[in-house]
């Protein structure tokens, strides 16, 4: 009998459940305030790494990112940081301090992957990162293309916490990045002062730029700005997320509710948290905006004056639009919080709004409260995302995704968020294209069956049968888009196919899952229907695009083949839960397709009826698609959410907004397309 | 009818930078000169010759008078020569400016425009002295590039020496120019879009103004708001202080680079001099160096073998300076002034400076009206007949449908002053488009070949040749000989039809002086009740000398040279609208308001302000040597203008030399002792070598922390005291001055008593 090795004594001890770091609950500003200082310490608990994902390495790098902390203004760089040292296990992570670039690596951690836990929980499904092309916009002939030139899954998304002296932070579509800045204030007249802001150490902007880049990895398109609004919900999406996630730091959110008699309305509180959220980073610009519309809202209301649904339509700068979501938003999320926390008060005898000597228990329930609606409002928000058409998505379009997501979940709306949601958002102008009052005429529509009875279901049968719907070993199957995804893709997937568990990664296999689903789905699209070409016809009618030689449109981008070009974006697996424990497991499936496009209505009628060649240079790309949502329980084919790529009407408000564009009238309309979207729009719009 | 008019445009040449001479002869055959722009890029080969030899050419074209200067915006490529060629352009014994026109965006008096100014000046100046620093700092390979085209546009900054650590000081060489051309011309308009005015000279020719807007969203998105926000910093400065360093000592920043970390963090851990290095610097296993390494310099990661070359971002921090200078380089641009000038037979010469699209877009806001027809932007842009190409015909100052192609008229002429091959050594490489391929094609099938260039003869231009038999008549009009310009006569007609009646403009500054509105309004005056009894004092008014009068609370003094008549004249001026504005304000007024109020009311009597600012500074000495620290500051303010200066000091040396029983003083003391706040003025009336008449008028606003007991010899109990100063410059109108001088003769005349007295010196 051999006595057990140490080492395999170690392995009695189990995983712990869960890494705590510690953060700024502010930035570091507040730290030297004595009111705020006190609250400015947050902990962050994150999921600890599980056997099937990468492990956590010095960095920090794990499955979902890596920090690389160099300082090219600096000319160096700082030590990746090792969060498994037992002196940071013991302490949870290091002490915060904006002196220590660690500490920076830290925190820039646990906020980025907080944000990635919350989409992934509402999401049901894995986070993926993409890489935009060289330059979006740019025109690569055919031949001369690179590896670059393609977008691709990226494993990992690279976070820079000290990437330029600036500013300004963002998210690079196209290295699948996120840069943050540092900058030095003005030093005083006796040369002191003039202190180092870094914007890596700011809840909010890592929130806000984590979220762009979340947002581009789920739906690509969404980097491009095709209206008025589409740049404008990137911003405001970011900002929401960062915003109700502020509100999980209960103790933050504790101590200003006890301020405020347990108010969210409450205009100091609100105005309080935006500008210790943005100080001294000049983000506090958004929030403020939003909440003051949401303040002033209230105002006119109160004197009975009322408010026109018109009066948003001029804002048009992608910052101040996006705010108008956030407030929409914010005052779904309050109305929600009141109707949920009425009891409490009624209960213990008070009103709300009188801050005299709140007892601790009733602030720790209403804490508790704003934490558990801020998360059902994010995941709602977050699901809707789902629910949308692929390209050229409006407001109003988001608030129907909004509805319709949460109907599909929760097919009674018990505590009326639904009808918050609704409310908040017509009375900011956004309505959806509702002709009618009640909440449900605003769902998307559920397909119209194909003609002659045949529905879309029985047809789609013959794709779902293909496709892989699990992410687990039985699914992995044996076509040959498999193969070709398999050898394409990451390691960690080609370890399902081995003996021995080491290696295996569940992302890299969703993530190769995805490849193989679509290509399948692309050729299932692109083959002819065995039913008839009726079928095919009907299908083109409902996804707003054409696959059929025969009728696409001369402006349609062709292969060498001469048929028509569409992608499959995505064709994804989630599976939520609703709160009675039901599980809604469904396919996603993300159908784009791209028509040449001229601001000239005279010249893209020639090219339409060929008396130009299809090549002709176009001004700019002209998107349809469809989202088409299947209940894999039944293969239903339950949403389609389509914008057709023949839509004229669609192409002249394009165009007006394109030609509205100053970039587009001059001479420079073709080279408007600049190389990172969201660094211009970020550092001229504070 | 009949008579002749005709406009020929010289176009200067080898210029990456606007200078166009416009001779224009009315019905007599007398000529009058329209200088628009000056300047070339900076950094160009022997900027400063060439300058000089175009100021040269244009003052022997002019005889040494400029019936009007048009500056249309405040960009080197169009202002520097002015600088350059200060000796010649800028000296008023060489060159007579009679009249000088900007954009509204130049007018002191305009809130809107000042803190516009402010905002380019705060962000010109942060990126031209850390461009400065740059350079200063040596070639350093990091930071080698980044110095490309920061200043460019802006111009040089002339660094001033502050107090020790503070934020660098200093101006803009641009704005000096600016500031000087003000102070020469004998008239400045500031122009707002919409109205129509007449050119000053031989053929009065009406002249739209069809930009800048004045909408700041048409200007550019982001224009710092006032109020709260006006406190943010702007980006350019957080920017510019993220990479200087103010080493006490010395008085200009230096350029900072180091970790803003502890060092220990970064020990050790510079980054890899040159990808070369590399795999060499990360050789040791384990190392930091090699972490790096494979997480970021290799081309592909280690573990899977995917590339990731396309993720590094050596340089993307070098973007920003670029990116701001860029962005304040097209806000500039769009503020460019705009003018379409309306000839006989009612086509249009457009002079667009270098107005980007929003400018272009924003002609269109409104209508404009000649008095015979209104009409629309587009309807000028189908007339036009000459268009002076934006911005040396880059890509992105040319609109092509709401502009370009709405120029339809059959003789349609373009003018490009660029140089290509300078254009092409800017920036990374291929350099500027100037003119750009787009543009270029554009412009040529536009004007069917009929496009000048400032850098090619268009006898041999090949971009031409399709058009040249076709266009024999339009050579013709060209006159190609001389190396230092091209002259191209672009219209011989009619002269232009009866005056037309110019639209109203802003009050004050653009309607024309009417000597009996004039008269009524002295009649007409609201003054306080004269006081009773009192002898008026005997005045007597000597050309020959210089003089002093204390006027109220103002001490007027006259140069040698100025007639008698005018003394006489301003001097009850000044005493009509200092009641006037007391009246109007009320006991105590602020001073500063009562400053403006006072500005105001001489400007309805002839004088016309041509600079003006407000300015606060702080004294601290013992009480007894205020004065003589006030004088120094006043002496500093008019340092500047020779002679006045001079005058001012012997004024005040003459003052505080009186008695201080003597009525004089007490009258001034009198007047201006008013509770904890006191004010008085200077004022100096001075004549240039052209018959020219200026007064500087310096307001001052003492606010102590006590009560001021006699103000004139700043004898203060406290020690702190706040100086505010109110400097106008006006230039007076002779005529106005003298025909109203019966007037305000009569009306001062029961005044005079108790508020003039005359100061030997």
């Amino acid at each position: 009998m051999t006595s057990a090795t140490l080492e395999a004594c170690a392995n009695l001890i189990p995983k712990p459940s869960q890494r705590c770091l510690r953060v700024y609950a502010f930035d570091p500003q507040a730290s030297t305030a004595l009111d705020t200082a006190i609250i400015n310490d947050e902990t962050i608990a994150l999921p600890w790494e599980r056997d099937w994902e990468d492990p956590l390495e010095p960095g920090p790098v794990n499955e979902y990112v890596e920090i690389i902390d160099i300082d090219p203004p600096s000319g160096c760089f700082y030590p990746p940081l090792d969060l498994n040292h037992p002196s940071l296990l013991a302490q949870h992570g290091l002490t915060p301090s904006d002196g220590n670039p660690q500490f920076h690596q830290q925190m820039v951690f646990a906020v980025v992957m907080k944000t990635i836990r919350t989409f992934e929980r509402a999401l049901g499904r894995h986070v993926f990162w993409v890489r935009e092309r060289r330059s979006p916009g740019g025109r690569a002939k055919i031949g001369e293309r690179s590896e670059l030139d393609f977008p691709g899954f990226v494993r990992r998304l690279r976070i820079y916490p000290h990437a330029m002296r600036e500013e300004n932070a963002y998210y690079s579509p196209q290295k699948t990045a996120l840069l943050f800045g540092y900058f030095r204030g003005q030093p005083a007249r006796d040369g002191t002062g003039g202190e180092w802001v870094f914007t890596c150490l700011s809840q909010d902007i890592i929130a806000h730029e984590t979220t762009h880049a979340i947002l581009h990895g789920l739906w690509r398109r969404s980097v491009e700005s095709s209206n008025p609004d589409s740049l404008a919900f990137h911003e405001a999406f970011a900002d929401v997320v960062a915003l109700l996630q502020h509100f999980s730091a209960t103790a933050v959110i504790a101590h200003q509710l006890a301020r405020s008699g347990g108010s969210l309305r409450n205009v100091g509180l609100l105005t309080g948290l935006a500008q210790q959220f943005g100080r001294a980073t000049g983000r506090e610009g958004p929030l403020r905006f939003a909440l003051e519309m949401v303040r002033q809202e209230e105002q006119a209301l109160k004197e009975g004056k009322a408010l026109s649904p018109d009066r948003n339509a001029g804002l048009i700068e992608p910052h101040k639009r996006g705010q108008i979501l956030v407030a929409a938003i914010f005052d779904a999320f309050v109305s929600i919080f009141e109707r949920r926390t009425d009891d409490l008060f009624r209960m213990s005898n008070r009103r709300r709004g009188d801050a005299d000597q709140m007892p601790a228990e009733l602030v720790g329930r209403l804490a508790e409260e704003a934490e558990k609606t801020a998360d059902q409002v994010l995941r709602m928000c977050i699901r809707a995302l789902d629910y949308l058409p692929p390209v050229d998505a409006t407001f109003g379009e988001y608030l129907r995704a909004i509805l319709t997501a949460d109907a599909d979940l929760v097919p009674l709306d018990r505590f009326g968020y639904r009808t918050a949601f609704a409310e908040a958002f017509h009375k900011r102008g956004i309505l959806g294209e509702a002709k009618f009052c009640s909440t449900d005429t605003l769902y998307w529509e559920p397909p119209e069956p194909f003609a002659g009875g045949n529905g879309a279901d029985s047809s789609f049968w013959n794709v779902l049968k293909e496709l892989n719907l699990g992410v687990a070993f039985g699914t992995i199957g044996h076509n040959q888009r498999v193969q070709e995804a398999f050898e394409e893709s990451f390691e960690g997937a080609k370890a399902y196919t081995r003996h021995g568990s080491s290696g295996r990664n569940l992302r890299d296999l969703a993530m190769m899952i995805v490849r193989a689903n679509q290509a399948t789905m692309h050729d299932w699209f692109q083959a002819y229907s065995p039913q008839g070409l009726d079928v095919d016809r009907q299908w083109e009618k409902m996804l707003g695009i054409r696959f059929l030689r025969d009728t696409a449109l001369p402006s349609i981008r062709t292969n060498k083949d001469g048929e028509p070009v569409f992608e499959v974006q995505s064709v994804r697996v989630s599976r939520r839960s609703n709160p009675d424990g039901e599980t809604l497991p469904q396919l996603i499936v993300q159908v784009v397709q791209t028509r040449r496009a001229y601001f000239d209505p005279d010249v893209q009628a020639k090219v339409d009826k060929r008396k130009l060649p299809p090549d002709h240079p176009h001004d700019f790309n002209f998107r349809g698609g469809a989202t088409l949502i299947i209940d894999i329980r039944n293969g239903h084919v339950q949403r389609v959410i389509s914008k057709r790529v023949w839509d004229d009407e669609r192409l002249n408000r394009t165009r007006a907004f394109r030609l509205g564009d100053i970039g587009a009238i001059g001479f420079e309309g073709k080279r408007s397309d600049i190389p990172e979207p969201f660094a211009m729009l970020h550092r001229s719009g504070r | 009818m009949s008579a002749e008019c005709s406009v020929a445009v010289r176009m200067y040449r080898g210029l990456l930078g606007d200078c166009f001479l416009l001779r224009i002869r009315g019905a007599d055959k007398s000529a009058s000169h329209v200088l628009i722009d000056c300047g070339i890029l900076q950094g160009v080969d022997k900027a400063s010759e060439r300058m000089v030899a175009i100021a040269e050419d244009i003052e022997k074209a002019t005889g040494g008078v400029l019936d009007l200067v048009i500056v249309t915006h405040q960009h080197h490529d169009h202002i520097s020569g002015f600088g350059q060629a200060r000796h010649i352009l800028l000296d008023p014994e060489r060159m007579k400016i009679r009249e000088l026109w900007m954009a509204w965006t130049e007018d002191p008096f305009d809130d809107d425009a000042n803190r516009l100014r402010e905002d380019f000046s705060r962000r010109k100046f942060a990126i031209a002295s850390f461009a400065s620093a740059l350079r200063a700092s040596g070639g350093r390979d990091r930071v080698s590039e980044l110095t490309e085209d920061l200043d460019k546009f802006i111009g040089p900054v002339e660094l001033g020496t502050g107090p020790l650590g503070a934020a660098p000081t200093g101006r803009l060489t641009g704005d000096r120019i600016m500031d000087e051309l003000k102070r020469v011309a004998q008239r400045v308009r500031f122009l707002s879009p919409g109205q129509v005015i007449e050119l000053p000279g031989a053929a009065p020719l009406p002249t739209a103004v069809l930009g800048p807007p004045r909408s700041t969203s048409r200007l550019f998105k982001d224009l710092p708001s006032k109020g709260a926000n006006k406190e943010t910093y702007i980006a350019e400065e957080l920017f510019t202080w993220s990479f200087l360093a103010m080493d006490s000592g010395s008085a200009s920043p230096n350029v900072d680079l180091e970790t803003p970390f502890a060092r220990r963090f970064s020990k050790g851990l510079e980054q890899p001099g040159s990808d070369e290095d590399v795999e060499d610097w990360a050789r040791d296993e384990g190392s930091v160096h090699r972490w790096l390494f494979d997480h970021y310099y290799a081309p592909a990661d280690s573990r899977e073998g995917r590339t990731q070359g396309y993720r590094r971002i050596d340089s993307e921090w070098t973007g920003t300076p670029s990116a701001l200078a860029l962005k304040l380089d097209s806000d500039t641009n769009n503020t460019s002034l705009v003018l379409a000038m309306r000839l006989p037979d009612g086509s249009f010469l457009l002079f667009v400076g270098d107005a980007q699209v929003g400018n272009w877009l924003s002609w269109h806001d409104q209508e404009y009206d000649f008095g015979d027809e209104r009409l629309t932007a587009e309807q000028i842009l189908g007339r036009t007949r000459l268009y002076k190409v934006g911005h040396h015909a880059s890509h992105n100052a040319t609109l092509r449908q709401r502009g370009l192609e709405l120029m339809t008229h059959p003789e349609l002429v373009a003018m490009v002053s660029t140089d290509e091959a300078v254009a092409e050594q800017q920036g990374k490489p291929p350099g500027w488009q100037m003119p750009d391929d787009e543009v270029k094609a554009a412009l040529l099938k536009r004007c069917e070949g009929r496009l000048i260039r400032g850098d090619r003869d268009w006898a041999t231009d090949t971009d031409v040749e399709p058009f040249r038999a076709a266009e024999a008549g339009f050579q013709n009009q060209l006159d190609e000989k001389s190396p230092l310009f091209v002259e191209f006569n672009a219209f011989a007609g009619s002269s232009p039809p009866a005056r037309t009646k110019p639209s109203r403009g802003r009050a004050s500054m653009d309607e024309p002086f009417s000597l009996d509105e004039t008269k009524r309004f002295v009649a007409r005056l609201d003054l306080p009740a004269a006081p009773l009894g009192g002898t008026a004092p005997d005045l007597v008014f000597d050309k020959a000398k210089q003089q002093a009068m204390v006027v109220g609370s103002d001490v007027l003094s006259f140069d040698v040279g100025v007639e008698a008549d005018f003394r006489e004249a301003l001097t009850h001026s000044a005493l009509l609208a200092q009641l006037a504005a007391e009246k109007q304000l009320g006991a105590n007024p602020d001073p500063i308001a009562y400053f403006d109020t006072y500005f105001g009311f001489v400007g309805r009597l002839g004088w016309v302000t041509q600079v003006r600012d407000v300015a606060h500074y702080e004294i601290t000495t013992d009480g007894a040597k205020v004065h003589q620290a006030i004088l120094e500051v006043v002496t500093a303010f008019i340092g500047n203008i020779p002679g006045a200066a001079a005058l001012v000091a012997l004024t005040l040396k003459q003052l505080q030399a009186m008695d201080r029983d003597s009525p004089l003083i007490t009258l001034f003391y009198r007047e201006s002792e008013n509770a904890q706040v006191g004010r008085f003025q200077f004022t100096t009336i001075r004549q240039d070598g052209h018959g020219g008449l200026f007064a500087e008028v310096m307001g001052f606003a003492l606010d102590a922390d006590k009560k001021i007991t006699k103000v004139l010899f700043f004898e203060l109990n406290k020690t702190r005291t706040r100086l505010r100063r109110a400097l106008g410059t006006m230039s007076l109108n002779r005529a106005a001055i003298q025909g109203i001088l019966p007037a305000v003769r009569a009306r001062a005349q029961a005044h005079l008593a108790g508020n003039v007295a005359q100061l030997e010196l």
